[in-house]
């Protein structure tokens, strides 16, 4: 291997080295040109190669590359064939539609629900438009593709080809599966000739179509680009990037927290040395105002393969425990000791997944508000949880047990959750507007001493079966609306 | 997200500027609602700020988009009008 390659894999990993050498043999010929290229747009990270592919943005990295040495990525060949022609040697019939009915003709290719907002009406006003149909689209099943993937046969199949009546004629390659895909709209990479080539100079001399922008930005989703170079981040939030390998990226200045002192831990920085936790921008955060109000005797940081475990050890009480993964986010926390969790709580640590808070008895306000890897928690001693829990993400919640939680406050616990299976609150008094309100699967509620719903709990959810509540509750408005049988699941709720 | 103010319209083309005195200009597509005017507001992700082709904006129960679950998606466009919130999101195709 040579040694241009071993430096893609070792900052960006085989499966990336592999893509380099395969993608970019005209740039390899230059000896320590692809590093260069790399390292000067890209941050360091292994997880590059498999963003790019889920984002179906092979190409456009290969076409980024080469327009950073001003090689153009592709030769768009010249040919006498018409764009009929040469779609007919792809396989394909082109049409191109002047009316409303003849572009309406085509929507019966497409699932329902899979149809391309063109069927909206008045795309002609803003759009020329052409479709492409495969000769052989009824023996294309759309049952025999149970995972859809952008340029398999069916998404193929049937492409709309349209260009912007704005003088530049950009184009759009819609996809026959829509936006169950991802970049529907850049079918084949938004570039004709790789549908076959030859074709987009065959639209230019046939039809007068000249696209003048054929470059599209390159963006990567959950990459950050600042000053021409790619960072990956964990979380963004009031514009500051929160990056792994301790960079914070800030009014566009990259900020490198030293390991030996700092571990920026999702939007957490732990100063290892004054033994505490720091946050930017005036933010809050009850678990780092918590951590900040105890005399911590030590910190110590134990590497498990790529993932960390931050031991902390208070003056009083028991080690607080946290786990990180290899981007250096908060996937578990274990704290015996904390007893009120104030507002905010891990508000923005989407990726927690296990958290073992024996002794909370009270939680305020916007608690694990972004949340969306816990599926299961249990607060065995918590009797108050404040607005908006888990409320702001459709979190992954199944199995909620607080068996000594006496009230839930207004706007939203879980509010978008649609996960929850298990509600186990055998104490609750009172369940505030929006709970649950877009649950479909719970399918027992038990709450013997209930005293009152609020708006629009549970109102989406279908599948209850077994309401076990006072007979007496305050119940508000548009309480299981959806339900198929509400008025016989409320005639039948008792108390245990 | 950013709130941008609409400065001008011309048929679909939408010309717009944010906070930062920032211009642009966007052929934008509303499906089902009616027309923002000069002076609305829209917020609306950065991404989507540099659309080239066509942003198509729908209601949030149209079946030409994703199914929008939260605040902070890519998809999700406010328009504020006369002192309302429309919730729109992205079309496709």
């Amino acid at each position: 291997m040579n040694q241009d390659l071993k430096l893609i894999k070792k900052h960006y990993g085989e499966k990336m080295m592999h893509l380099c050498r395969k993608m970019l043999p005209t740039i390899l010929e230059t000896e320590g040109l692809l590093p260069s290229l790399m390292f000067k747009n890209f941050e360091f990270n292994h997880d590059l190669y498999d963003d790019l592919k889920d984002n179906e943005l092979l190409d456009e990295f290969r076409n980024f590359m080469y327009k950073q040495v001003n090689i153009e990525p592709f030769l768009y060949i010249d040919t006498d064939k018409t764009p009929e022609e040469l779609l007919d040697e792809a396989g394909y019939i082109l049409y191109e539609c002047h009316s409303e009915s003849e572009i309406q003709s085509f929507k019966r290719y497409y699932k329902k629900e899979e149809e391309i907002c063109t069927f909206k009406t008045h795309r002609l006003d803003v759009s020329r438009v052409f479709f492409a149909i495969k000769k052989d689209v009824n023996q294309i099943k759309r049952e025999d593709f149970i995972k859809p993937s952008r340029q398999d046969l069916y998404g193929t199949s049937v492409i709309s080809i349209q260009f912007k009546k704005d003088g530049t004629n950009f184009l759009t390659i819609t996809n026959r599966y829509n936006h169950r895909v991802r970049n529907p709209d850049a079918t084949f990479s938004s570039n004709l000739d790789n549908i076959i080539p030859g074709l987009t100079k065959s639209f230019e001399k046939y039809y007068g179509i000249v696209q003048t922008i054929k470059d599209r930005e390159f963006d990567i989703p959950n990459y950050v680009n600042i000053k021409g170079k790619y960072y990956k981040y964990n979380n963004e939030i009031g514009n500051i990037y929160y990056c792994p390998n301790n960079i914070i990226i800030k009014n566009e200045e990259i900020i490198k927290y030293p390991k030996e002192k700092y571990i920026v831990m999702d939007y957490f920085i732990l100063d290892l040395q004054n033994k505490k936790i720091m946050l930017l921008d005036e933010m809050e955060d009850g678990f780092a105002y918590n951590i900040n109000n105890i005399n911590i005797k030590n910190i110590m940081v134990v590497n498990e393969n790529l993932d960390k475990k931050i031991i902390i050890t208070p003056d009083k009480g028991d080690e607080i425990i946290i786990k990180l993964n290899k981007d250096n986010q908060i996937i578990s926390i274990k704290d015996t000791n904390i007893i009120r969790g104030e507002n905010y709580f891990l508000t923005y640590c989407r990726n927690i997944e296990h958290l073992e808070l024996p002794n909370l008895e009270i939680l305020g306000d916007d608690a694990l508000y972004d949340n969306t890897a816990l599926k299961e928690l249990e607060l065995p001693k918590v009797k108050i949880i404040g607005k908006n829990f888990m409320a702001g993400e459709e979190t992954a919640l199944k199995v909620f047990r607080a068996p000594m939680l006496d009230i839930l406050y207004p706007y939203a616990f879980c509010a978008l959750n649609s996960a929850l299976e298990v509600l186990d609150t055998p104490k609750l008094r009172a369940i505030g507007f929006m709970a649950l309100k877009y649950n479909t699967v719970l399918k027992v509620f038990n709450a013997p001493n209930l005293e009152s719903i609020g708006d629009f709990v549970l109102f989406c959810n279908e599948s209850l079966e077994e309401l076990n509540i006072p007979q007496n509750v305050d119940i508000g408005m548009s309480f299981l609306d959806y339900h198929p049988h509400r008025d016989e699941i409320l005639e039948s709720r008792r108390a245990i | 997200m950013k709130q941008v103010i609409i400065e001008n319209i011309e048929d679909y083309n939408y010309y717009l500027k944010d906070k930062e005195k920032n211009d642009y200009k966007i052929t934008i597509m509303f499906y089902d609602i009616e027309l923002p005017k000069v002076n609305d507001c829209l917020i609306i992700n950065k991404e989507l700020l540099k659309e080239k082709g066509i942003l198509n904006l729908g209601l949030m129960d149209d079946y030409y988009g994703r199914n929008i679950e939260n605040k902070k998606d890519k998809d999700l466009v406010i328009l504020i009008k006369d002192n309302k919130e429309i919730y729109l999101k992205k079309l496709y195709g």
